[in-house]
């Protein structure tokens, strides 16, 4: 990484930073932690007949503390696997992943990473609220009954909290997921495709709330998605991928403030992004 | 109402969506299927009874619904006493599987390697016949109630082990990623989720269970495991005294009292069924 590349990551942690100052002294304490570095990193699988699948190929990035990184890229190049990489479920073949000091392995088993699937995969059985509560449950940890009041003030489903899953739309499921992934308050939040079923104006509304939880919390967070203006909405870092095996396209900054970006999508500057991320998918 | 409910917290106006998830049609689908085999079993199955006792198709062997209703109720006492016996050892069968069924869940749900060995009991069990376990079985075990109870417990093992091999999947569901996040253990993951998840298969083995035990103390009894009492006795003796009416009695009774077992089953399981629904 040149020197340059560096000074800019410092400024846009202090920046990202300095946007979560609203948050709990936890949460301050939390985002100093570091940065995910995803350090050259390759991933190969032995599928039925054919040992040493590449996946991933010597991808290298940095998601900067309390920013927000995105993956883009062409269906089924890999993004899904770097994030289940990024979150210790899988190991990587060659090089290195780590969040600050620490490898995500032993963050899982410090139950410090957050991860909300493609498939909000609620329980039927259980309210929004237990569903919300289930991290807890899983990870043997004391249920924080404020905090789980608040994420669901957060997310906008309090009134709702007593209900099934069933009696949910699409768009409440995906914000009671996103809540279960935030509940343990995660240093590392990783979203994989969380609002690719939704229509257009839950998606557009759900980005904004993503935008302002991770404001309000600091949490550092790697989200895949499909979408160029989901990416340049969301995104403070944005990784472009390319075809399996994936491997580094553009690693593309997005300097405009977060709370200024729901009104910027008329924007050139927002139109300029979308731009240079087409481009790059396109090469 | 869940619908005008959803509307309200969810303003951004996705009329559309929330029309298709109107679960009204969806419920209609489900529900045909499930009402029509019962119906055809309670409706069609006497009709075609009653229409080939009146033909006179196969002579007087095929004794009619309505005189075999009065062939039980004129020899009830003979029947009854006779039942009991076999429900007897059915509920013993019952109560030892639901015990086989607790453990193999907990022993499935922390060592799912033996998943497959399950599957393959299931399907060693079920391609043995019935009928041959009795003269086995009694070149070890006296005659009487423990061997039917016994044969009982071989005959519903084959939907437990089935059930238990169908738990162990639905179980793990989500363990790899949920609970691989959360570094969940095993005991855990079952409390918490895999249990639950497990619902609609324990259901549906329980259910499929209950009529089977009962089946096999017939079958037990009708292959001479019983020493005296039985329904599978009073079929035998029907059958080789020729009396086709108190045969056609103590079957229909029998088959009744499957559907009865199927019923309280179905009783047992439904707050369980309806809390995951």
């Amino acid at each position: 990484m040149s020197v340059a590349e560096s000074e800019h990551e410092v400024q846009m942690s202090i920046d990202v930073t300095a946007a979560a100052t609203a948050a709990s002294p936890k949460v301050r304490a939390t985002i100093r932690e570091g940065a995910l570095r995803i350090d050259a990193v390759s991933y190969s699988y032995d599928s039925g007949h054919q040992p040493g699948v590449a996946a991933v190929d010597d991808v290298d990035f940095v998601v900067p503390r309390g920013a927000l990184g995105v993956l883009v890229g062409p269906s089924g190049c890999g993004k899904s696997t770097l994030l289940r990489l990024a979150a210790g479920l899988m190991e990587p073949t060659l090089g290195r992943i780590a969040f600050g000091t620490i490898t995500p392995a032993e963050l899982r088993k410090q139950r410090r990473i957050g991860f909300a699937f493609q498939d909000p995969g609620l329980l039927s059985w259980r309210s929004v609220r237990r569903n919300v509560e289930l991290p807890f449950d899983l990870a043997k940890l004391p249920i924080d009954r404020s905090w789980i009041g608040e994420l669901l003030e957060i997310v906008g489903l309090s009134e709702w909290a007593d209900r099934r899953p069933r009696e949910l739309s699409g768009g409440m499921r995906q914000r009671v997921s996103l809540a279960r992934a935030l509940a343990t308050r995660p240093d590392l939040l990783l979203l994989d495709e969380p609002f690719g079923a939704l229509d257009e104006i839950t998606r557009s509304e759900l980005n904004l709330e993503l935008l302002r939880i991770l404001s309000a919390t600091g949490t550092t967070c790697l989200l895949v998605t499909h979408s160029v203006e989901e990416a340049v909405l969301l995104g403070d870092r944005i990784v472009v991928l390319s075809s399996r095996p994936c491997t580094v396209k553009l690693v593309h900054d997005v300097p405009e403030a977060r709370d200024a970006r729901g009104a910027s999508r008329d924007t050139v500057a927002f139109l300029d992004h979308c731009r240079a991320l087409r481009a790059a998918l396109a090469a | 109402m869940a619908i005008a409910r959803t509307a309200v917290a969810d303003p951004a106006g996705r009329r559309a969506r929330l029309a298709s998830s109107d679960p009204k049609p969806a419920r209609t689908r489900l529900l045909a299927p499930r009402f029509a085999v019962p119906l055809i079993a309670v409706c069609v199955v006497p009709a075609i009874w009653a229409f080939a006792a009146d033909s006179n198709a196969f002579g007087k062997a095929v004794v009619g619904p309505i005189a075999t209703v009065r062939e039980i109720h004129s020899h009830w006492s003979v029947l009854w006493l006779n039942a009991r016996p076999t429900l007897y050892a059915t509920l013993i069968g019952v109560a030892v599987l639901l015990v086989v069924t607790a453990i193999g869940a907990l022993v499935v749900a922390l060592a799912p390697r033996v998943t497959p060995a399950l599957a393959a009991l299931s399907i060693v069990i079920g391609t043995l016949p019935l009928i041959v376990l009795t003269p086995i079985l009694s070149l070890f075990m006296p005659r009487g109630r423990s061997l039917v109870a016994t044969v009982c417990v071989l005959a519903g093992l084959v939907p437990v082990a089935a059930m238990l091999s169908g738990m162990a999947r639905v179980g793990e569901r989500g363990r790899d990623e949920l609970g691989a996040v959360y570094a969940t253990s095993r005991l855990r993951w079952w409390r918490y989720v895999g249990f639950w998840q497990t619902i609609p298969v324990l259901d549906i083995g329980v259910r499929a269970m209950i009529p089977y035990c009962f089946v096999g103390s017939i079958v037990a009894e009708w292959s001479g495991a019983s020493s005296s009492f039985g329904l599978g006795e009073v079929m035998t003796n029907a059958l080789f005294s020729y009396e086709p009416p108190l045969l056609w009695a103590t079957i229909s009774l029998a088959a009744v009292g499957s559907l009865g077992l199927l019923g309280i089953a179905t009783l047992i399981m439904y707050p369980l069924r309806r809390r995951v629904r």
